[in-house]
C-alpha cells in the first residue's frame, strides 16, 4: 500500500497541471449546468436558452460537457504513459515495481481525479436541483460505472498500448477511419443496422479493454495486446458481416402466435409525401415509397416500431425482399397512424415488377406498451413534484413565445428521465391565455406526449440531472392553419388539467401481414445520384423525423 | 567454487528477419567484472535486455542471480542495478526527487552511500534530469543504481559519448563497488574496459566469439614478426591460430592467437623454416579485437565453444584456459 501511495503521489506531483485544469473545468461545468436549467431559481429560467451564441449559458454547458471528459481522458492517458508500458527504454522496467502495485496506483489516480470529482459534482448538482443526494447513491454509482466502462477503460487500454499522446491520437484517428469504413460496410449488409439484437459485440467491447490492460501491466506484451485490439476490430466486422440477423431478430421479436389477435390493423395507403426516400447502397437502385396505415390499435396501447421488412411478389412468382431495416423506435399511439417505409430496389427487379399489381408482405418488429396508472393531474403554480420524483414547473409563457412553442412544463429528473410518462391534454381545457383573435378549438381536440427512457438506474453522462419538457408533441383533431401566426397557442399552464399515465412494456413481438394491390410506379421516387452517407433503414434519420407519427382518431 | 551471477544457454533473438542473437552462451561468475565487447549491432544490447527481462528471447534460456530471466520482475530487481546509455529517465524530476522517489522501492537503500555517490559524482540535486548533460544523466542513473548495494550491476554502453573525466569518475564509482557486486558491462570502449574488467567476451553478429579472463586473453595473443634470410614462400594453409598472415620481402607478420613461446616457435619452424629473427609483441585489447575483426573471424568459429565454457571454469579455479599456454612471454 505504501508503494501504491508513493507512485500515486509521484503522478500527482507530475500531473498537477492536468489535474488542476480538469478540476477547473469540472467546477466551471458545475456552475454552468444549473444556470442552463429552465427551472425556477436558475439563471436560465425565463430566458431564451436554446441558441448557440458564444456566451449563451446552455452553450457553455454543452462545450464543458465535452471538455470535462476530454480533460479527464488526457489526464488518465498521461498518468498511464508516465510509466509507459510500450518500449524497452523506460527506466522503471528495470526497477522493482510490482505490476499490481503500479496498476493499483493508476486506478487510485483514476478514482481520485475522475470518479471522486464526478461523484462530488453529481452530489452538488442533485442538491442544487432540489433533490436529496443521499437517495441516489446507487444510481450515481451506476453512472460512474457507465463512464468508466464506456469512456475511461477503453481509452486507458489504448494508452497502455501507445507510448505517447501523439501515438494515441494517431490510433484514435485510425479507429475513427475504421468506424467510418464499418459504417459503410454495414450499409451493404442487410439488417445489420437493426442493432440491439446481438449482445456479443457489447461483451467484446467491454471485455477486450480489460484484457489489454491486464496483459500490458502483467506482462508488457505490447504486440499481443495490440493484436487483441485488432482482433476485436476484426471480430466486430465479422459479426457485422456474418451475424444471423434474421434468427436474432426472430428471437428477440417472436412472431405472434397463430390465432392470436394482432394488436393493430395494417393497410396500404396514407400520405406518402411525408417521408423522403433515402439512397440505396447501389447507384442504380430505385427508390420506392410504401405508404402504410396502422389503425384499430387498442385504446390503451402504444406501439414502438423497431424494424420493418417488406417482401414484394409479382404475379409471375418473382419475389424481392428488403430484409430487416431499423425504424428507429417510431412511436404509434392509439388511433389511425400514417407512415411509410422507403425501399431501395435494384432496377433489374423493379423492371420485372413495374407493370404488375403486387402482393406486399410487410413484417413489423415492435414493442407493445400498455397504458397504466392513469390519473388526472392539475398543474399547480410554481414548482411541483411528479410521482416519479421529477421537479417540474410551468414555463413562463413569454419564454415559450420566444422559443415558438406552446406553453409547457419543464422538469428536472434525478439520474434519468421518466422511464415512461404519457400525458394527454384536452386542448379546450388548457388554461393558457388565448392569442388575440385565436379561433376556438374543437371540443374533441387534444394533444399527447410520451417521455420514455431506458429503465437502467441512470443515464450515461456526467450530470445526474436530466431536463425534459412535459408537453404534447402531437395534436389530434386540430384544424390546419396555413398561417403559422394564426395557429392557436395552446399548451400547459398552471391550472391546466392533464391526464398522466405510465405505459409499461408488455412484450416484443412481430407481425407479418400480406397486402394486395400495390403498384410500383405510383410510389416511385427519384433517388439522387450524388453520393452521401445515408441511412438505408427505410426511414429518415432520427433527427429529421417527428417524434410521433401523424395519426387521426 | 563460486556461484554464477549470469548464465545463458543457446539464447537466440529474432527481430522479424534479423537474427540479433544466435546461440548465445555466457557465464558470468559472481564477483567478476565482465566486459561484453563487440562492434555496433553485434547484439550486446539485445543480450543485456533479455537478461534484464526487458524483452524475451526467441529461443534459449537465461538465468540471472539464479532466477529465470523471464521471471525477473518486481522485488527480484531490487538486487540488480541497470544503467543504459539510452534509458528514458523521468526528466521532469530533479536529481534529488529522482533519488527520493526510488528509495522506497529498495529495502537495502543506503542513504549514506547515496550521499557519498552524489558527492563523488558531483551531482546537482536541485537540477531537473532533463537539464543535465549526458554525462551527468548517466552519473545520476548510476548513483540511483548503486545506492542499494546491488548484487549485480548491468551497464549497457555507459561510456558512449562521455568525456574522459566523466568516464574516469564512472569507472572509479564502479571500482569502489567491485567488492560487493558482479558487474556486466557492454562497451565499445576497449581501452577503458581493459583498465578494470576481469573477464571479457567478444560478441559479433549475434554470436559470442570467445569469453575468457582478460589476462589470459592478453597472454595468448602476440603480434609476431619474423625476419628471414630470403623471402619465404607463404604456406597455402597456415595454422588456424595465425591471423592476418602477410609477408613483405623477407619479413613475415601474423597475429598468434594461441601464443606459447616454445610451441609457437616450433610451429614457425615447421611451417616457414628457419628464421633470422623472431619478435613477439604483446597486444592491447583494442589491437586484439581489431585483429579479430580483420581476420575474417575464422579462428573465432573454432574457439567460441571451448572458451565460453572454459571462462566459467577458470573463474571456478578448475581450469586455466581454453587453450594450453606456456609461461614464457616475449
Amino acid at each position: 500500500m505504501k508503494l501504491i501511495l508513493h507512485i500515486f503521489l509521484k503522478d500527482v506531483r507530475h500531473l498537477w497541471r492536468e489535474i488542476a485544469v480538469s478540476l477547473a473545468l469540472l467546477i466551471a461545468f458545475g456552475r454552468s449546468v444549473p444556470d442552463s436549467w429552465v427551472h425556477p431559481g436558475s439563471r436560465g429560467y425565463g430566458t431564451f436558452v436554446g441558441g448557440f451564441g458564444f456566451f449563451n449559458l446552455e452553450s457553455w454547458a454543452r462545450v464543458l460537457v465535452v471538455l470535462v471528459p476530454l480533460a479527464w481522458l488526457f489526464t488518465v492517458v498521461r498518468a498511464i504513459q508516465g510509466e509507459s508500458l510500450v518500449g524497452d527504454r523506460q527506466f522503471w522496467v528495470t526497477r522493482p515495481y510490482d505490476w499490481r502495485q503500479l496498476l493499483a496506483a493508476k486506478l487510485l489516480f483514476l478514482l481520485a481525479f475522475v470518479n471522486l470529482p464526478m461523484l462530488v459534482l453529481d452530489l452538488f448538482l442533485l442538491a442544487r436541483a432540489g433533490f436529496a443526494p443521499g437517495r441516489y447513491f446507487a444510481g450515481l454509482f451506476w453512472m460512474q460505472l457507465l463512464v468508466t466502462l464506456i469512456l475511461l477503460i477503453p481509452v486507458a487500454a489504448l494508452a497502455a498500448v501507445t507510448a505517447s499522446v501523439v501515438q494515441l491520437l494517431l490510433t484514435l484517428f485510425v479507429i475513427a477511419i475504421y468506424m467510418a469504413c464499418s459504417s459503410v460496410l454495414a450499409q451493404h449488409i442487410p439488417a445489420s443496422n437493426f442493432t440491439s439484437t446481438d449482445p456479443l459485440p457489447t461483451i467484446l467491447l467491454i471485455a477486450t479493454p480489460f484484457a489489454v490492460i491486464a496483459l500490458q501491466y502483467a506482462r508488457r506484451r505490447t504486440a499481443l495486446a495490440r493484436w487483441l485490439i485488432l482482433g476485436l476490430m476484426g471480430a466486430l466486422i465479422l459479426i457485422t458481416v456474418a451475424a444471423p440477423y434474421r434468427t436474432l431478430i426472430n428471437r428477440q421479436y417472436p412472431p405472434l402466435r397463430s390465432g392470436e389477435q394482432p394488436p393493430f390493423e395494417l393497410a396500404l395507403g396514407g400520405n406518402p409525401g411525408m417521408w423522403q426516400p433515402v439512397r440505396g447502397t447501389h447507384p442504380e437502385d430505385v427508390g420506392i415509397i410504401l405508404p402504410l396505415t396502422i389503425s384499430r390499435t387498442a385504446p390503451d396501447s402504444i406501439l414502438v416500431m423497431q424494424g420493418s421488412q417488406v417482401e414484394l411478389e409479382g404475379p409471375n412468382g418473382l419475389k424481392w425482399n428488403s430484409d430487416w431495416t431499423s425504424m428507429n423506435s417510431m412511436n404509434f399511439l392509439p388511433g389511425e397512424n400514417f407512415f411509410s417505409v422507403s425501399l431501395a430496389m435494384p432496377r433489374s427487379i423493379y423492371d420485372h415488377l413495374i407493370h404488375s399489381a403486387l402482393k406486399v408482405r410487410v413484417s413489423l418488429a415492435f414493442t407493445l406498451y400498455e397504458d397504466a396508472n392513469r390519473r388526472t393531474f392539475v398543474v399547480p403554480p410554481g414548482t411541483f413534484t411528479l410521482p416519479d420524483a421529477s421537479l417540474c414547473s410551468a414555463m413562463p409563457i413569454e419564454s415559450s413565445m420566444q422559443l415558438g412553442f406552446p406553453p409547457m412544463v419543464t422538469c428536472l429528473a434525478p439520474l434519468h428521465r421518466p422511464t415512461s410518462l404519457f400525458l394527454t391534454l384536452k386542448l379546450p381545457e388548457s388554461t393558457c391565455p388565448l392569442r388575440q383573435g385565436q379561433p376556438p378549438l374543437p371540443p374533441d381536440s387534444f394533444g399527447r406526449g410520451w417521455i420514455h427512457s431506458s429503465d437502467s438506474p441512470a443515464e450515461f453522462g456526467i450530470s445526474p440531472v436530466s431536463q425534459f419538457e412535459l408537453a404534447p408533441f402531437t395534436y389530434s383533431n386540430v384544424p390546419s392553419y396555413p398561417d403559422s401566426s394564426a395557429r392557436p397557442l395552446t399548451g400547459i399552464c398552471p391550472g391546466t388539467p392533464l391526464t398522466l399515465s405510465n405505459p409499461r412494456k408488455v412484450r416484443d413481438t412481430q407481425l407479418t401481414q400480406q397486402l394486395e394491390g400495390f403498384r410500383l410506379p405510383e410510389w416511385l421516387k427519384p433517388i439522387p445520384r450524388k453520393a452521401f452517407f445515408g441511412n438505408t433503414s427505410g426511414v429518415p434519420a432520427a433527427s429529421d423525423r417527428p417524434k410521433l407519427c401523424t395519426h387521426r382518431m | 567454487m563460486t556461484n554464477r551471477a549470469i548464465r545463458t544457454e543457446n539464447l537466440s533473438k529474432q527481430f522479424r528477419k534479423v537474427e540479433a542473437l544466435r546461440n548465445f552462451n555466457l557465464t558470468v561468475s559472481e564477483g567478476a567484472v565482465y566486459a561484453l565487447v563487440g562492434p555496433n549491432g553485434a547484439g550486446k544490447t539485445t543480450a543485456i535486455k533479455i537478461l534484464m527481462n526487458i524483452f524475451g528471447a526467441t529461443l534459449g534460456h537465461a538465468e540471472v542471480l539464479g532466477t529465470d530471466s523471464t521471471r525477473l520482475r518486481g522485488r527480484l530487481l531490487s538486487s540488480i542495478g541497470y544503467v543504459s546509455e539510452n534509458q528514458e529517465l523521468p526528466d521532469w524530476m530533479t536529481v534529488d526527487a529522482f533519488l527520493a522517489y526510488l528509495r522506497p522501492f529498495y529495502p537495502a537503500w543506503d542513504r549514506d552511500l547515496e550521499k557519498e555517490l552524489v558527492r563523488q559524482f558531483d551531482l546537482p540535486l536541485d537540477r531537473k534530469l532533463r537539464d543535465l548533460s549526458r554525462g551527468m544523466r548517466v552519473k545520476a542513473a548510476l548513483a540511483s543504481s548503486l545506492a542499494y548495494h546491488p548484487k549485480l550491476i548491468v551497464l549497457d554502453e555507459p561510456f558512449t559519448g562521455l568525456d574522459p573525466l566523466v568516464r574516469d569518475e564512472l569507472i572509479q564509482g564502479l571500482l569502489d563497488r567491485v567488492e560487493e557486486s558482479t558487474i556486466l558491462i557492454s562497451s565499445h570502449d576497449l581501452a577503458e574496459v581493459e583498465t578494470f574488467a576481469s573477464h571479457v567476451g567478444y560478441l559479433e553478429k549475434g554470436q559470442l566469439r570467445f569469453s575468457e579472463e582478460l589476462t589470459s586473453l592478453v597472454d595468448r595473443f602476440r603480434e609476431v614478426e619474423l625476419t628471414f634470410e630470403t623471402p619465404p614462400p607463404l604456406p597455402k594453409t597456415a595454422p588456424e591460430a595465425w591471423l592476418q598472415l602477410s609477408a613483405s620481402a623477407a619479413v613475415v607478420h601474423f597475429i598468434e592467437s594461441r601464443f606459447d613461446p616454445e610451441k609457437t616457435d616450433q610451429q614457425i619452424r615447421t611451417v616457414l623454416g628457419e628464421t633470422r629473427d623472431v619478435t613477439f609483441t604483446p597486444m592491447s585489447l583494442r589491437s586484439i579485437f581489431l585483429a579479430m575483426a580483420k581476420s575474417g573471424r575464422e579462428l573465432a568459429e573454432t574457439t567460441t565453444n571451448v572458451s565460453t565454457t572454459s571462462a566459467a571454469k577458470k573463474a571456478d579455479g578448475t581450469e586455466t584456459s581454453g587453450v594450453d599456454r606456456g609461461g614464457a612471454k616475449s
